[in-house]
């Protein structure tokens, strides 16, 4: 085969990889249009929430430094006891630019806490470490609890 | 990664540098390439791909272009030109601008825009064109095509003009990756370079922008308020790119790699058409040779000229950014330009030198409104202001406020806008006799050191010119 026709070819393929890339990247960044609501039942149901008190803007501020009112909405369940380590966050934004401040947040606390937990609470650090931090387009979830594959899988099928 | 940053200053840099140094002159490129695509990723590991699709994918077009044209078939040559630079374009166009129209043809429509917004890859608009410049060349035969994939992913992905240019031309840049060669004049002229661009950057652009960000955040303003606004917004945008051109020039001479100045003292300039021979020179010579020229440039009727100027300014006004407001300066430049050219032709010559340059800088620090501002609506409103449109009439305290803690990076900068401090500094250097060099290393060393200490006291501030 000449090597203008390999050429050709190569370019070719290259140009059917990108769009195929393209393509999975477009539908891997699309907004859900799932409302709120749904959302927060469907990720509530996935999990105790017994280990856990739900939380307000307040809260949400002070533990995530987040304002609650510059997104759609959320929905903050956090430890009941000091001892505790279950929490859930999931966050609605407004703007798919919002992504980054949320999952940078989102990690911060999970930082903080695995570092409360050091050296002392096992279970609490296991847990802390099992914790999932899933961000899309427009929702993002933190959960920290027994079964957080659950409420993982619960979020990504109601986006 | 940030050239005015801590970890790029005393990490990746040296580490670089002496890799770079220590590997035998011919696989020089081949750790260019790798510490290029490790400070693209630094940052946003995401969009590597991009950059690695664009350096491949032109190797593969340049080489199948190169072979038809060496086999004469100018119709499939022309065609395989028009596919590679429309993939390019569209590259870009897939990140920067699908939102802009989808968003525009919504409201046409009298839909809700979408949420959705693809990350922009940093740096695509300057690699694409620089990838563009490639192809074209190959084409118009200003280069020939490379066999060699070092050449062409070196010549691409070049760290220190990957990010924000300049956008060189290819046939400017070939056979230079074959041994490129470290020299200690080139090192040092590129070390002065980058610490003029350090400082430009660090202590003019960053304490402009400062001061613009607080007269932003004002509800309202008065006259003086806007019009001090504005000129702060000016400069900072002078300093801020032509500091990392400045930088990004330096490194490519230490390198190996001189490229020619960016900016020439834009701000002195005494028409439009001398200010875009000075600023974003290498931009404005892409759109020439690549746009201007092959439509007919000025060898066609005056019409069809018009007509060139406009299609060149419209879309440098959209490679800059997408939106409405980008649009419009561009067409702004463009219809000056114009006017300059074909109505005020005999007239220009007329009016005294000074008196041309205070115009030329007036009307570009009022296309910088549009530059800055999120929309036409607030860029119309800012300009209202500067005529007392806020009703808080010409002065306030605000307007004293910001004068007065700024004046002193104010007076710095317009000195800085000119030749005359720089040339002082360079004069001194080849003066007779051992102690004006000792001044002139003195100056760069110092001004060093105060760069370092103030990245160090203050938080990450982003080149403006990274958004486009």
């Amino acid at each position: 085969m000449s090597e203008l026709r390999i050429a050709g070819i190569a370019k070719w393929a290259l140009i059917i990889l990108l769009a195929v890339i393209l393509v999975m990247q477009a539908a891997g960044n699309r907004s859900s249009s799932t409302s709120f609501e749904e959302m927060a039942g469907a990720v509530r149901q996935s999990t105790d929430l017994s280990p856990m008190s739900e939380g307000d803007n307040q809260m949400l501020k002070r533990l995530y430094g987040i304002d609650g009112a510059e997104y759609d909405g959320f929905m903050l369940y956090y430890p009941a006891s000091s001892m505790g380590a279950e929490e859930l966050l999931l966050i609605r934004m407004k703007d798919p630019a919002q992504k980054e401040a949320v999952r940078k947040a989102m990690e911060t606390r999970r930082d903080t806490q695995l570092s409360n937990f050091e050296g002392y609470g096992v279970e609490q650090t296991a847990m802390l470490e099992n914790s999932v931090i899933d961000v899309k387009n427009n929702y993002a979830v933190f959960v920290s609890a027994q079964d957080p594959a659950a409420v993982q899988e619960a979020f990504r099928k109601a986006y | 990664m940030a050239f005015s940053t801590i970890s790029f200053l005393f990490a990746f840099l040296p580490a670089a540098l002496i890799l770079y140094r220590i590997v035998p002159e011919r696989a020089r490129a081949v750790i260019l390439i790798l510490i290029s695509l490790v400070f693209y990723a630094w940052g946003d590991v995401r969009h590597l791909p991009v950059l690695l699709f664009s350096m491949v994918f032109n190797y593969v077009a340049g080489l199948e272009l190169g072979l038809l044209k060496q086999k004469g078939a100018k119709r499939r040559a022309k065609y395989a030109m028009m596919l590679a630079v429309a993939v390019n374009l569209f590259l870009l166009g897939y990140y920067k601008y699908t939102g802009f129209f989808a968003g525009s043809l919504a409201r046409m429509f009298g839909r809700a825009p979408s949420s959705s917004v693809m990350p922009l890859p940093i740096g695509i608009s300057f690699f694409t064109f620089s990838a563009i410049s490639y192809i074209l060349d190959i084409y118009l035969e200003r280069a020939r095509y490379s066999r060699d994939f070092v050449q062409v992913a070196a010549y691409i992905c070049m760290f220190p003009k990957l990010i924000s240019g300049p956008i060189v031309q290819y046939k400017d840049m070939k056979g230079r990756f074959t041994a490129p060669k470290m020299t200690m004049s080139n090192f040092l002229a590129g070390t002065q370079k980058f610490v003029v661009g350090l400082f430009k950057k660090v202590l003019l652009a960053d304490a402009l922008g400062a001061a613009f960000a607080g007269i932003s955040a004002l509800d309202g303003m008065a006259a003086a308020t806007a019009w001090l606004g504005m000129i702060f917004y000016s400069l900072q945008l002078f300093f801020d790119f032509a500091g990392y051109s400045d930088m990004a020039i330096g490194l490519a001479q230490i390198l190996g790699f001189p490229i020619d100045k960016n900016f020439d003292y834009p701000y002195i300039s005494d028409g439009i058409a001398d200010f875009w021979r000075r600023w974003h020179i290498s931009l404005g010579r892409w759109f020439r040779d690549y746009v201007y020229i092959p439509l007919g440039g000025n060898r066609c009727s005056t019409g069809r000229q018009i007509l060139n100027l406009l299609v060149v300014w419209l879309l440098t006004g959209l490679w800059h950014g997408a939106a409405w407001t980008f649009v419009f300066w561009g067409i702004w430049h463009g219809g000056l330009l114009i006017l300059e050219r074909f109505a005020l032709k005999n007239l220009r010559e007329l009016i005294p030198k000074a008196v041309r340059i205070a115009v030329t800088v007036l009307l570009v620090f009022i296309g910088w409104v549009f530059f800055f501002s999120p929309s036409m609506g607030s860029a119309l409103l800012w300009i209202r202001q500067m005529f007392g449109g806020a009703g808080l009439g010409i002065w306030n305290g605000a307007t004293g406020y910001f004068l007065r803690t700024n004046l002193i990076t104010l007076i710095a900068a317009v000195i800085c806008c000119g030749p005359n401090l720089g040339r002082t500094v360079t004069n001194l250097s080849y003066q007779k006799g051992r102690f004006g060099v000792i001044i002139s290393v003195a100056v760069y060393i110092v001004l060093f050191l105060c760069c370092i200490s103030y990245i160090v006291g203050s938080s990450y501030n982003s080149f403006l010119y990274f958004q486009f």
